[in-house]
């Protein structure tokens, strides 16, 4: 039997309540019979001394012998119970005495032998003198023979009762029995496990057979949903698959968008780059005109102007690898510096922020290697630097300044990048929505409203930081926490 | 003389009643006792004394003086702290005049001596103890009968004319003249 079993706890705790019980109240009962007929067998011993004693101590008082001997002897006589009777003198001689077998005769002295004992002092009752003792022996054999034939009384009450108690006991745990096959079916039983459990229906409607009925038909409901819920997993990871691919398009069409919107910049970046060379390369090229009319084009002077010429076209060549650099995937990690990101940043958007006259400031304090996607970390500063030149258009401001600083945060073990400029800041009313995809406050055909959603994609979820956008006194500032674990190389 | 004086003395020697000395002394040991028996024992006593004063004739004179001697002998200090005072007194000087007692102890007379004695004990309320128990028939209060045993023969009757109430225990061991 299972000693956690709730019907082996009941059982045994009424077991042992209940035999506590009958054993006290049996005990309890034999002492208070014991009690009240060793009570009776002393109250009849005081009954008989105090009818002899009056007459005795009369009788002494009056010096008649005989009535008093003849009284004495008459006492065992008249009641067996009675095993001896002696008056002794107060020097204890003893003076009358009588016995119902000679074996009493020293009754007296062998005492714990269960007897009752009873001693009286004989009282003369007209001088009030001590006359002497009066002592009596009263058998205990009714006591020992009334409290035994209780005691057995008790044993047969008691035996039938603890037997109908077991019987009690044996229906009980035979009635919970299935209640306790289900307990232990059910410790074992698992939804996963497709063999499941087998209970059987119970007939009658009493609150054993509903548990056991309730229980089955609950199992069977639980087996089917949890077919059902096998079906539905299959069915949700498929979903699930196609939902990420969905995303992953989605992503992917996001990422082209602010590709093609970063092109748009570019080409416009591009044709501020290329305007000056392009000029200067006109102007070699007509001053080589010029030249070879005044007949002052020389061999050497040529030769100079192509250097010069094929020095811008260089100039421009470069221009357009930093381009094609930015534009390329990058499909690895790789290991770069912050120093680098800003470097490709103001390759690319250099001359649009010269154009527009705003002043890039920077502080890098520590020279921290980070190991990432150089080109999606550098179209994050791409388009903060873009949205702090496009608010700058607003804000009329002649001191135009982005400022960009890092430092290493020793508590946090993180690398922290500010970027805050003094365009008047972002409005309150917007600040929680300036990074939900396609939010934008610009004309439709210059704002996509997917730059900053896209830089807080790449910093939280490709590179494990936090881009968080708040206003300075003047401006608004982006806080980027880059974790150093997450943008550790592993193994170093 | 001397021939009548033989005469005399054989003749009170004849008529004299012959008193069991033991019976005396168990009279004598019983009578103050019956008298701390009565409950308004103190209200008889004379002098602070429990006067017992045994009657007696003549020539039973010998019998009551060895019965005031037993008794003397049996309570030199008296009985629960009261002193005993016996006294002897022939039946005719008391009828003459009756000397009051606490207890009468009647001995052995004629029968109108007894119950003229009875009658005036009866009207001080005194108890009367008889020696012999036919006097009982006569209103004495108690006497003792004497057979395998000894036991107290008392008449209630009498008892209750004389106004006399004795104690229960002493009444459990007697016998009720009926």
């Amino acid at each position: 039997m299972n000693r956690h079993s709730l019907v082996f706890k009941l059982t045994l705790f009424l077991s042992l309540f209940f035999v506590s019980v009958m054993l006290f109240i049996a005990f309890a009962n034999v002492q208070i019979t014991r009690t009240n007929l060793k009570q009776s067998e002393e109250d009849k011993i005081r009954i008989i001394v105090n009818t002899v004693l009056p007459i005795i101590s009369m009788n002494m008082s009056f010096g008649f012998d005989e009535p008093v001997k003849e009284l004495i002897e008459s006492l065992p006589k008249g009641n067996r119970n009675i095993l001896a009777a002696q008056i002794l003198a107060p020097n204890e001689r003893i003076l009358y005495s009588a016995y119902t077998d000679q074996d009493y005769t020293d009754i007296f002295v062998k005492v714990g032998n269960g007897h009752f004992f009873h001693q009286s002092d004989i009282i003369d009752p007209v001088t009030g003198e001590m006359l002497g003792t009066l002592r009596l022996a009263y058998s205990n054999t009714y006591y020992q023979r009334i409290t035994g034939e209780y005691e057995k009384f008790l044993i047969y009450t008691i035996i039938p009762i603890l037997a109908i108690f077991a019987l009690f006991v044996y229906v009980f745990y035979k009635k919970l029995s299935p209640i306790r096959q289900l307990s232990q079916k059910l410790a074992t039983y698992s939804p996963s496990n497709e063999s499941g459990i087998r209970v059987e229906m119970m007939r009658g409607k009493d609150e054993i057979a509903v548990i056991n009925n309730t229980a089955k038909t609950m199992l069977e409901n639980i087996q089917s949903y949890t077919n059902r819920l096998s079906e539905l997993n299959q069915n949700l990871e498929a979903k699930i698959r196609k939902e990420v691919e969905k995303n992953r398009e989605k992503d992917r069409i996001l990422i082209q968008q602010s590709r093609q919107a970063a092109l748009g910049e570019m080409i416009g970046n591009i044709a501020h780059q290329w305007r000056q060379p392009i000029n200067a390369l006109g102007l070699i090229l007509q001053d080589i005109e010029d030249a070879h009319e005044h007949q002052e084009l020389s061999t050497q002077y040529l030769a100079l102007s192509v250097d010069q010429a094929m020095e811008l076209i260089s100039h421009m060549s470069d221009t357009i690898d930093d381009f094609r650099n930015f534009f390329l995937p990058n499909k690895e990690k790789d290991l770069f510096t912050l120093d680098q990101v800003i470097n490709n940043t103001l390759k690319i958007v250099g001359a649009s922020l010269e154009s527009e006259e705003i002043h890039v400031e920077v502080q890098i304090r520590d020279a921290i290697s980070i190991y990432s996607y150089q080109n999606e970390f550098t179209q994050v500063f791409i388009n903060m630097i873009n949205n702090s030149k496009d608010a700058f258009k607003n804000s009329h401001r002649h001191d135009k300044r982005i400022r960009i600083e890092s430092y290493y945060d020793t508590p946090h073990n993180e690398l922290i990048i500010l970027v805050s400029d003094n365009a008047g800041g972002i409005p309150e009313a917007i600040m929680d929505k300036i990074f939900d995809p396609y939010f934008t406050t610009k004309y439709k055909d210059k704002g996509t409203g997917i730059g900053l959603y896209m830089a807080k994609a790449i910093i939280e979820t490709n590179m494990g930081g936090v881009l968080k956008a708040s206003n300075t006194d003047g401006g608004a500032k982006m806080l980027i926490q880059l974790p150093m674990e997450a943008i550790r190389k592993p193994g170093r | 003389m001397r021939r009548w004086w033989m005469v005399f003395a054989l003749f009170v020697t004849l008529s004299a009643q012959s008193y069991n000395e033991n019976i005396l002394k168990i009279e004598a040991n019983i009578i103050p006792r019956i008298v701390l028996m009565d409950y308004k024992f103190t209200d008889k006593l004379h002098d602070k004394h429990i006067r017992v004063l045994l009657l007696h004739n003549g020539m039973d004179a010998i019998s009551a003086l060895k019965m005031q001697n037993i008794m003397e002998e049996k309570y030199p200090d008296g009985i629960k702290g009261y002193a005993l005072d016996i006294r002897l007194q022939t039946y005719d000087a008391f009828l003459a005049h009756p000397q009051p007692a606490t207890v009468y102890y009647l001995m052995d007379t004629h029968t109108s001596t007894i119950k003229d004695v009875v009658a005036i004990a009866r009207k001080q309320g005194v108890l009367t103890f008889s020696h012999d128990t036919k006097n009982l028939a006569l209103g004495a209060n108690v006497s003792l009968k004497i057979d395998k045993k000894i036991i107290p023969y008392i008449n209630v009757t009498s008892l209750k004319e004389s106004g006399i109430s004795l104690r229960p225990a002493l009444l459990s061991i007697s016998e009720i003249y009926q």
